[in-house]
C-alpha cells in the first residue's frame, strides 16, 4: 500500500466509517489474561479503523503459535495456515491479489525458528507484506520451551539445565534478508505500536515489524530489564528520522560513533553536535541499521522505532510487469495459438 | 552440388537401379553418439518426418548421465529411441532393431539393446585406441567376435561427411559437425523416407548462415546415397501410413502436453495460472515451459523449498486464481503438512508429480509408479484427495485439464500423478477441437442479506463456496484448525468433527459421479482382465495386440482416475476370474483393489528397475496366466 | 547470459543442452577450451602425458626394501624418487627430499628403517591418455613434484615432474 491509498480509497465499499469495533470478530478471545497479545490486537484493530481500508481488503496470515490466533479476532479475511509457513501463503496470495493489505503474523520459534528459511527469503524477495514478528522469547503454545530468542543458559521444561544454544536477533536476520522496512516495538506502548503498523501499511515493499512481546506465563517480565518502568529512560531508545539518538529520563545522553563502535555519550560532554550519531532511515547501505541492532541490554541501551526504511521495487509488482510486458509484445495468449500454434501436419 | 545430388536421388525414386524393397509393420531405431555428436536431432529430425509421412511412432531419448562430459567417454553417451509402424503404438520398442552408433562409447553403451541379427551402423572413423580405451573396450568390436550376432555397418561416417563436403568453405569444426545429418541420410534411405520436411527445415532453421544450410543438405544427400551404393545394405525397408484418425497432429511430450493442459485450463476458468514450484528431476520442464507463457496470465514462483512452493500455490487459491505446485516423489513427501492444510482448508489445488526411481533419492532420472500409496495415504490423519493419472504423454493434457476442473468444482486438492517416462516420452498428439473442450465455470459468492457461512456445502458437489479475499461483506477466517460445520469456526466437539471427517470423504466420493465410466477392450467377461494405471498403457496394449495375433483375446481396462475410482469399476471386475495388476512398484494399485474389492482375484505384475515394462514380458505374463 | 549457437546462431540461455532453434547440440561447446592464439595453453591442454615420457627404464621399490638400498640405487642409478609397489599395485612414492627430511637424523639407522615407514602412501597418478594439463593440476593442488604415470592396469611407466612439462613445451615451442 502506497502512502496515497489510505486516503479516498473506494468509498463505496464502507458507507460507515471504521472504528475498532469493525475490525472485532464475534470469537471471545483466549489468551491467558495479562497476555501481551491483546494490546497488539487492540492496536492493530485501531490502526486498521484509522487508515479507513475497506475491511475487506485486509488479511492476516498466521502460522502456529500463540501470537498466530491472531487471524480468529479480527473481522478481516484470515488464513490460519502451518507451522512456520505464514510467509509462503502471504507470498502466493499477493502475487495474485496485489490488491489487499496482506499482514503476516508469527512469532519467535513460528518465525525464526521452524519458518526461518520463509521469512529470509520473503524479506529477500521484497513482496509487499507486513510481518508482524511477535518475540516473546518463549515457546508459549507447546507450554514453555525455550526458542532460538531465549538467552543462553536459561531454564525451562525442554532445558532443565540450562540452554546451550547461542540465541540470534530477529532485526538482525531482518537486515541480513535486506528487507526494506525493518521496526522494533514493543506490547507496553500501544501508541508507539500504532505509530509504526501505519509506517508499515504505508511503505510499499516488506515491512519487518519484531513486537517485544510479555508472555505472562511462561516467560514474565522477560524484557523487564529494558521495557520496565524503571529502567527504560536509561535502556530504550526511541528512534527518530534526522534526529540524534537521544535517551535517559532527562534526554541528556545520546550515541556516537567511536570507530565502528557506538558509544554512550553525555550531552553535557560534547563539544560539537556533529559529533552525534543522527539517525538516518532511508539508507541503501544496510550497515548501520545492522549496527543499530548489535545495541543490546546489558551494554547499550535498545533501539526502538524505524531501524531503516528504503524502497525498491517490490517482488509482486515485478511479477505482474513481466505478465504485462509480455502480453503487450506477444498479444494476449489464445487458445487456437497455444494448441494450433506449433509444427502440425494433417491425416487424413 | 545440391542439384545434382537431388537429380540423382529422383532417377533413383523414380525407378532406376534399384535395390529390393521390403515391407515391414515396424521397426525401432537407436540414434546413439556423443553428447555433442548431435544425436537428439538426428532423432527428431527422423520422427518428423515419420510423422509427416503417416506413421504412427513413439519415441523416448535417452539423455547422458552426466550433465557435461569430455567427448567420446560413457557418461557422455547420449541416444534416441523411436519405434514406428503401420499400426497403432505406444511404447518406443523393446529392442532395436537398428542402432547407429557414432563412436565406441555409444556402442558400449547401446549394444545390449539391440535385437539378435539387427542391423548396426557403426562410425568407423572414430573407433581408435584412445577412443576404444576411454569407452573401456578391451579389444576392438570391429575386429573381434563382439559384433558376430548382428548386421554390421562399418562406415567411416567422418571421413565420408568430409569428402562430400571438401569443396565447402567451412571449418573442420563445422564439417565435423554435419556427420548426423550424414548419417540421418543414410536412414531416410534405409527406410525410404521423403527428406522435403528435413530439406525445408534446415533452410528455415540456418537460413542466416547459408553455408551451414547448403553443408547439411550435402552431407543429407550424401549419406543418402552412400546407403543406396552400400552392398551391406541389401535393402530398403517400407513401413506403411497407419490408419491415425483424421485430424491436425502435433508431436508432444508428456510435460509439455501437461502444461498446456494446464494453461488451458486455466483459460477456460479465465483465471490467472499460478505455479509455484522447485526444480526437481523430472518435473523441472513443466515449470520452464509455463515459464515462457506469461501472456496466458501465467505466474511461475521458483520457491526457496518444496515447502514454499505448496505454500505459495495455496495462497494463490486462496486469492482466487488456479494455484498449483509440480515435483517428484521426494518432493510430495515435504508437500504432505501444506498438503493437509489444503484438504482442511478446502481449496482448490493442483499438485503435480512426475514419479520417478525411489525411494529417497531413488534414480531420479529413471521411471516409476511408486508413489500411488503416498499420494493416497501420506499424510496425518483421514485425509481423502482426488488423483488422476495419463496414460500416454499425449493424454498428459486432458488429464490436466481434468485435475483443475475436479480441483476447482469440488473445492479440493488434486494430485496429477505421471511419471518420468510420460514427461520424456513423445508421441503424436490429434490436436482437440477447442470447442470441446470441456466447460470450467467458477462461480464466486457475492454477500447477501444472511450471514455468510464458509463451510456450507453445494448439496450435489458437498463443495464448499470459493469466497475471494477482497469480497465485501464476506470477511470470514480458514485454516488448519478442526472446524464446525458450515460456519468454519475452530471447533473441538467430538461428533462435529467426525461428521466433519465423513463429508469431506464423502466430497471425494462423489467425484465419481462427474467422471466417466470404465471402458472395456475386449470381452466383457472371461478369464483374465488386466487392470492398468500410467504408463503401463503402452506395453499393454501393444501386448494385447500381439496376443490377439495368436488368438490369445483378453481385457484390458486403464484407470485415469485412482481416487475415486470409476464408478463401475467393482462391476467388471467381478465379472472376470483373474485379475493381472502390472505396475512399476511391488504391488501398490494391487493393494489398493483388493482391499476395495475383497473377493476379487488379483494377482500382481511387478518391476522396479528404472525401465518400463517390455512388450514381450508384459505378453508373456499374460499368457501365463490364460 | 547468452550463448550462441555454432550452428545457426541463435542465442540460447548459457547452459542450455541444445539450440532451441535448430536443436543442435551444445553439449560440447561449454567443455573448457585453450585459446587458439596461445600455444602453450594449447599444447597443455590438448597433448597427452604420454608426448613427456621419455621410455627410460623405470625401477620400482618394495615396501619393505631399507631405505639404505633405496639410497644405494638412487646413487647408482641416479635417481630422485622411486615409485612403491605392493605385488602389482601402487602403494606409494619416496623421494629424496623424504629421505633427507625423515629419515636424515642422528638417532635413525637408514639400514633399519623400511621404505613404508616414510614413503608418501597411495600417491596421486596420472595415466597416459590424460592431458598434460591434468598433470600440472595434479601437481599445483597437491604441492608435489613427483607424479607417476601409470598404465591402464596400474602397471608403472614413469614419473613425470614439471621439469619434464617446462621442457616438451621449451622444445614444442622452439619447433613452432
Amino acid at each position: 500500500m502506497s502512502e496515497h491509498d489510505h486516503e479516498n480509497v473506494n468509498p463505496d465499499a464502507n458507507k460507515a466509517v471504521l472504528t475498532k469495533e469493525s475490525f472485532e470478530s464475534d470469537q471471545a478471545v483466549r489468551w491467558c489474561p495479562g497476555c501481551g497479545d491483546y494490546a497488539i490486537l487492540a492496536t492493530a484493530q485501531r490502526t486498521l479503523a484509522k487508515f479507513n481500508v475497506p475491511r475487506e481488503k485486509h488479511v492476516f496470515v498466521s502460522g502456529i503459535g500463540c501470537s498466530s490466533r491472531f487471524p480468529y479476532y479480527m473481522n478481516t479475511y484470515g488464513f490460519h495456515t502451518i507451522h512456520g509457513r505464514a510467509p509462503t501463503v502471504a507470498t502466493g496470495l499477493k502475487c495474485v491479489n496485489p490488491e489487499l493489505a496482506v499482514w503476516v503474523i508469527t512469532g519467535d520459534g513460528d518465525g525464526l525458528s521452524i519458518g526461518g528459511n520463509h521469512l529470509i527469503h520473503c524479506m529477500r524477495r521484497n513482496v509487499d507484506l507486513n510481518i508482524l514478528l511477535v518475540n516473546n522469547r518463549i515457546y508459549g503454545l507447546t507450554k514453555g520451551q525455550y526458542s532460538p530468542t531465549s538467552e543462553i543458559g536459561k531454564i525451562t521444561k525442554s532445558s532443565p539445565s540450562g540452554t546451550i544454544d547461542y540465541p540470534f536477533n530477529a532485526l538482525c536476520i531482518a537486515i541480513a534478508s535486506e528487507a526494506t522496512f525493518v521496526a522494533r516495538t514493543l506490547d507496553t506502548d500501544p501508541r508507539h505500536m500504532g505509530m509504526i503498523f501505519e509506517r508499515a501499511m504505508a511503505h510499499k515493499g516488506v515491512s519487518f515489524i519484531e513486537i517485544y512481546q510479555n508472555c505472562i506465563i511462561f516467560n514474565d517480565k522477560a524484557f523487564g530489564p529494558v521495557i520496565g518502568r524503571e529502567n527504560r529512560d536509561d535502556r530504550m531508545i526511541y528512534l527518530e528520522d534526522g534526529k540524534p539518538l537521544l535517551f535517559g529520563s532527562d534526554r541528556k545522553k545520546a550515541i556516537r560513533m567511536n570507530g565502528l563502535r557506538p558509544e554512550v555519550v553525555s550531552l553535557d560532554e560534547i563539544k560539537n553536535e556533529n559529533e552525534l550519531l543522527i539517525h538516518r532511515e532511508n539508507q541503501m547501505n544496510p550497515t548501520y541499521a545492522y549496527l543499530l541492532t548489535q545495541m543490546h541490554y546489558p551494554e547499550m541501551p535498545e533501539p526502538f522505532g524505524v531501524f531503516r526504511a528504503i524502497e525498491k521495487p517490490t517482488y509482486n509488482e515485478m511479477m505482474d510487469k513481466q505478465v504485462e510486458d509480455a502480453i503487450a509484445q506477444k498479444g494476449e495468449g489464445t487458445l487456437e495459438k497455444l494448441i494450433y500454434g506449433a509444427d502440425t501436419w494433417k491425416v487424413g | 552440388m545440391n542439384a545434382t545430388m537431388a537429380n540423382e536421388i529422383k532417377e533413383n525414386q523414380q525407378g532406376g537401379v534399384k535395390k529390393p524393397q521390403k515391407t515391414v509393420a515396424n521397426i525401432t531405431i537407436r540414434f546413439a553418439g556423443d553428447s555433442g555428436d548431435g544425436m537428439q536431432l538426428t532423432g527428431d529430425q527422423f520422427t518428423d518426418t515419420t510423422a509427416v509421412m503417416g506413421n504412427d511412432f513413439a519415441t523416448f531419448p535417452d539423455y547422458p548421465a552426466e550433465i557435461r562430459a569430455p567427448a567420446g567417454t560413457l557418461p557422455g553417451v547420449s541416444s534416441f529411441q523411436i519405434q514406428f509402424s503401420n499400426d497403432i503404438i505406444f511404447t518406443p520398442g523393446d529392442q532395436s532393431d537398428v542402432l547407429v552408433a557414432m563412436n565406441p562409447a555409444a556402442l558400449k553403451v547401446n549394444l545390449g539393446n539391440v535385437r539378435k541379427g539387427g542391423l548396426i551402423i557403426v562410425n568407423e572413423s572414430v573407433f581408435n585406441e584412445m577412443n576404444l580405451r576411454k569407452a573401456a573396450w578391451k579389444s576392438d568390436p570391429l575386429q573381434d567376435d563382439t559384433l558376430k550376432d548382428y548386421q554390421v555397418l562399418k562406415a567411416p561416417l567422418s571421413q565420408l561427411t568430409k569428402n562430400a563436403l571438401k569443396d565447402h568453405p567451412l571449418k573442420m569444426t563445422e564439417i565435423e559437425r554435419c556427420k548426423n545429418f550424414f548419417a540421418l541420410g543414410m536412414m531416410f534411405w534405409l527406410f525410404d523416407r521423403e527428406m522435403e520436411h528435413t530439406l525445408n527445415w534446415i533452410k528455415k532453421k540456418f537460413a542466416k548462415k547459408p553455408e551451414i544450410a547448403n553443408a547439411n543438405i550435402a552431407a543429407l544427400m550424401a549419406g543418402y546415397n552412400y546407403a543406396d551404393i552400400t552392398e551391406v545394405l541389401a535393402a530398403q525397408y517400407h513401413v506403411a501410413k497407419a490408419h491415425l484418425e483424421p485430424g491436425t497432429y502435433r508431436k508432444i511430450m508428456g510435460n509439455e502436453a501437461a502444461a498446456l493442459g494446464f494453461i488451458t485450463a486455466a483459460r477456460l476458468a479465465k483465471k490467472t495460472l499460478f505455479y509455484g514450484t522447485y526444480p526437481i528431476t523430472p518435473a523441472s520442464t513443466i515449470l520452464h515451459d509455463l515459464a515462457r507463457f506469461k501472456n496466458y496470465h501465467v505466474k511461475t514462483f521458483q520457491a526457496e523449498d518444496e515447502i514454499a512452493a505448496i505454500g505459495a500455490a495455496i495462497g494463490a487459491s486462496f486469492g482466487g486464481e488456479i494455484g498449483m505446485t509440480g515435483t517428484s516423489g521426494p518432493g510430495l513427501c515435504l508437500k504432505s503438512e501444506a498438503l493437509n492444510l489444503a484438504i482442511m482448508a478446502e481449496l482448490p489445488l493442483v499438485v503435480i508429480n512426475v514419479q520417478r526411481g525411489g525411494p529417497s533419492t531413488g534414480m531420479p532420472t529413471k521411471t516409476e509408479q511408486a508413489d500411488l500409496l503416498q499420494t493416497l495415504f501420506g499424510r496425518n490423519g483421514e485425509s481423502p484427495i482426488a488423483v488422476v493419472a495419463p496414460k500416454t504423454p499425449s493424454d498428459c493434457f486432458m488429464m490436466a485439464v481434468e485435475a483443475v476442473r475436479i480441483a476447482v468444482k469440488y473445492m479440493t486438492p488434486v494430485v496429477f500423478l505421471s511419471e518420468g517416462n510420460l514427461a520424456n516420452g513423445a508421441e503424436p498428439w490429434k490436436l482437440p477441437d477447442i470447442a470441446t473442450l470441456p466447460k470450467i465455470e467458477i462461480r464466486h459468492p457475492v454477500a447477501t442479506a444472511e450471514k455468510f457461512l464458509p463451510y456450507a456445502r453445494d448439496p450435489k458437489t458437498l463443495a464448499r463456496p470459493w469466497a475471494i479475499p477482497g469480497t465485501p461483506g464476506l470477511e470470514h477466517r480458514i485454516g488448519g484448525l478442526a472446524k464446525a460445520d458450515l460456519t468454519g469456526n475452530v471447533s473441538y466437539d467430538g461428533p462435529n468433527n467426525q461428521k466433519m471427517m465423513e463429508l469431506r470423504a464423502e466430497k471425494i466420493q462423489r467425484i465419481a459421479d462427474d467422471i466417466p465410466l470404465l471402458e472395456i477392450r475386449g470381452p466383457e467377461k472371461g478369464k483374465l482382465l488386466v487392470v492398468g494405471w500410467g504408463g503401463t498403457f503402452g506395453p499393454i496394449y501393444q501386448a494385447m495386440e500381439e496376443l490377439k495375433r495368436e488368438n490369445i483375446v483378453v481385457s484390458h481396462v486403464h484407470l485415469n482416475y485412482l481416487n475415486p475410482f470409476p464408478k463401475n469399476l467393482g462391476e467388471i471386475l467381478k465379472q472376470f476370474e483373474t485379475i493381472l495388476v502390472p505396475e512399476l512398484n511391488l504391488g501398490q494399485l494391487l493393494m489398493v483393489l483388493r482391499h476395495k474389492f475383497p473377493g476379487i482375484h488379483a494377482v500382481g505384475f511387478h518391476k522396479v528397475q528404472g525401465l518400463p515394462f517390455q512388450v514381450d514380458e508384459m505378453a508373456a505374463k499374460i499368457k501365463e496366466l490364460v | 547470459m547468452k550463448r550462441a549457437c555454432p550452428s545457426c546462431g541463435f542465442e540460447n540461455i548459457a547452459g542450455s543442452d541444445r539450440c532451441e532453434e535448430c536443436f543442435h547440440s551444445l553439449m560440447q561447446i561449454d567443455l573448457p577450451k585453450p585459446s587458439k592464439s596461445d600455444a602453450f595453453q594449447r599444447a597443455v591442454m590438448t597433448k597427452p602425458v604420454s608426448d613427456l615420457l621419455t621410455g627410460k627404464d623405470l625401477l620400482v621399490a618394495n615396501e619393505n626394501d631399507t631405505i639404505a638400498k633405496v639410497v644405494r640405487v638412487f646413487q647408482e642409478h641416479n635417481l630422485k624418487c622411486i615409485l612403491i609397489y605392493r605385488e602389482k599395485k601402487l602403494v606409494g612414492i619416496l623421494s629424496n627430499r623424504d629421505i633427507i627430511q625423515k629419515a636424515a637424523r642422528k638417532d635413525l639407522d637408514i639400514a633399519k628403517v623400511k621404505v613404508r615407514d616414510i614413503m608418501t602412501p597411495n600417491p596421486e597418478y596420472v595415466k597416459p591418455d590424460d592431458p598434460i594439463a591434468v598433470a600440472v593440476n595434479k601437481m599445483a593442488l597437491g604441492g608435489f613434484r613427483n607424479l607417476p604415470v601409470l598404465s591402464g592396469d596400474g602397471a608403472p611407466l614413469s614419473i613425470i615432474t614439471i621439469k619434464d612439462v617446462l621442457s616438451f613445451l621449451s622444445h614444442r615451442h622452439q619447433k613452432v
